[in-house]
């Protein structure tokens, strides 16, 4: 399975450190194609708003930069790992910089989905989703919203499947992999069946 | 809460001046300012292009009992620079001298039928003033801010008379120093028109605009996709 890991965790963090090696080395052990973009190391523009991505070139960012060629990727990609620390419930900045320029994957059409606008996606296989927070302090609320943003993120990207969870301080290595392991296996990465 | 003195509009929109959240924000400011309340606006994505411009919003934000960000929704939240604002004032909250006294306030816009589309976002607004210390004033959300297309409320007639109502009281309430009253968060989140007519009216907003273009023909096309086909496939 040919996997994107968008890395917004930056710098020394164990926590960080920790989650990446369990990550890795379930993806590894899956027998996941992985390829890794380590964002604070990308120069990536910000979104800035003109829509060129839906109507002057739809399904490509009027941007040329880093942001174009991540978008590539993850859209050719069967997986999509989220790493970032937990900002206010949400993703920091560094990775919503990549999620904004994800916009074009999406076409601006609606399609009505059980009573609800959502908008329409141009290319029509999303991969997966899977995102992983980074809490400095335990946030049961924190928590609750990061999941549910990668749940809306995922419905409205049209993903095939997709599965979010958190980090708390303190939790030993062990029982990062096995958390990470289960996430996996909600997203169809299986290393039984490797 | 006591009555406010300084407002302050942060508008969390990367089309700056032009864009919707400028347009609701604006009107709410006007009101305040005819309300006697001292009011300015800071473009957001202007300000976190430099470290010297954020340094310079600083003593703006500090004196300022009023704190209004009105953004619109990017992918289900905040757009990365307005999150990035938020993240740099969380970290500078050191030099904020009462952000206990201060009362923020958050106006999301979506281009999503629904209101409650942004309700994600809202939390998290909810959750950055909780951890900055400031007092949660409320919060309004609107869906079908395509409409809008930051044109001023003035000019689209009765189309937006529930958000335009929303924003009278809510601005009546934050001059008088109460929260945004329930009333105007119900009426800004209720639908300007049947839901099947927005999404037949969206469309052809982005048809034509797409056919003025000249990308319509190329609409369903997959450029990411098809680069990484072999040729003749």
């Amino acid at each position: 399975m040919k996997t994107i890991v968008l890395d917004a965790a930056e710098g020394p963090d164990p926590q960080g450190a920790r989650l990446r090696e369990s990550l890795l080395a379930e993806l590894e052990q899956a027998g996941c194609e992985v390829e890794v973009f380590h964002l604070g190391e990308e120069e990536i523009d910000s979104c800035r708003g003109c829509f060129g991505c839906w109507t002057k070139s739809p399904g490509l960012c009027t941007i040329d930069d880093a942001g174009r060629q991540i978008a590539k990727a993850v859209v050719c990609s069967d997986l999509a790992v989220f790493v970032t620390p937990v900002t206010f419930g949400g993703y920091s900045s560094l990775l919503k910089r990549v999620v904004d320029r994800l916009i074009p994957v999406i076409a601006p059409l609606f399609l009505r989905i059980e009573e609800e606008g959502e908008e329409e996606p141009c290319h029509h296989c999303f991969p997966r989703l899977l995102g992983l927070g980074i809490l400095s302090r335990e946030d049961e609320e924190a928590a609750r919203l990061f999941q549910t943003l990668v749940r809306h993120n995922a419905e409205n990207f049209h993903c095939r499947a997709h599965a979010a969870g958190v980090v708390m301080p303190g939790e030993r290595g062990m029982e990062v992999r096995i958390r990470i392991r289960n996430l996996l296996q909600r997203v169809g990465v299986d290393h039984a069946k490797a | 809460m006591p009555k406010p003195e300084r407002a302050l509009l942060l508008v969390g929109s990367p089309r700056g001046a032009h864009s919707t959240s400028a347009v609701l924000g604006g009107y709410l400011l006007h009101h305040l300012a005819e309300a006697g309340l001292a009011t300015e606006t800071v473009l957001v994505p202007h300000i976190t292009e430099c470290e010297e411009r954020l340094q310079e919003v600083l003593p703006k934000l500090a004196e300022a009992d009023l704190l209004i960000l009105s953004f619109p929704l990017y992918a289900d939240t905040l757009p990365a620079v307005t999150t990035e604002f938020m993240e740099w004032v969380a970290a500078s909250r050191g030099r904020l001298k009462h952000p206990q006294r201060q009362t923020f306030v958050a106006i999301a816009n979506s281009g999503f039928p629904e209101a409650w589309r942004s309700h994600t976002a809202l939390a998290i607004c909810r959750k950055f003033a909780q951890e900055v210390g400031f007092r949660w004033g409320g919060q309004l959300a609107l869906g079908g801010g395509a409409a809008i297309d930051g044109r001023p409320l003035s000019a689209l007639g009765g189309l937006m008379r529930h958000a335009v109502s929303a924003l009278d009281l809510t601005a009546a309430a934050l001059a008088a120093g109460e929260p945004v009253p329930g009333e105007a968060t119900e009426l800004m989140a209720r639908p300007f028109m049947p839901f099947w007519a927005y999404l037949c009216l969206g469309g052809l907003s982005w048809r034509r605009k797409t056919r003025r273009m000249g990308a319509w023909k190329i609409l369903d096309k997959q450029p990411v996709r098809a680069a990484e086909k072999p040729a003749g496939q």
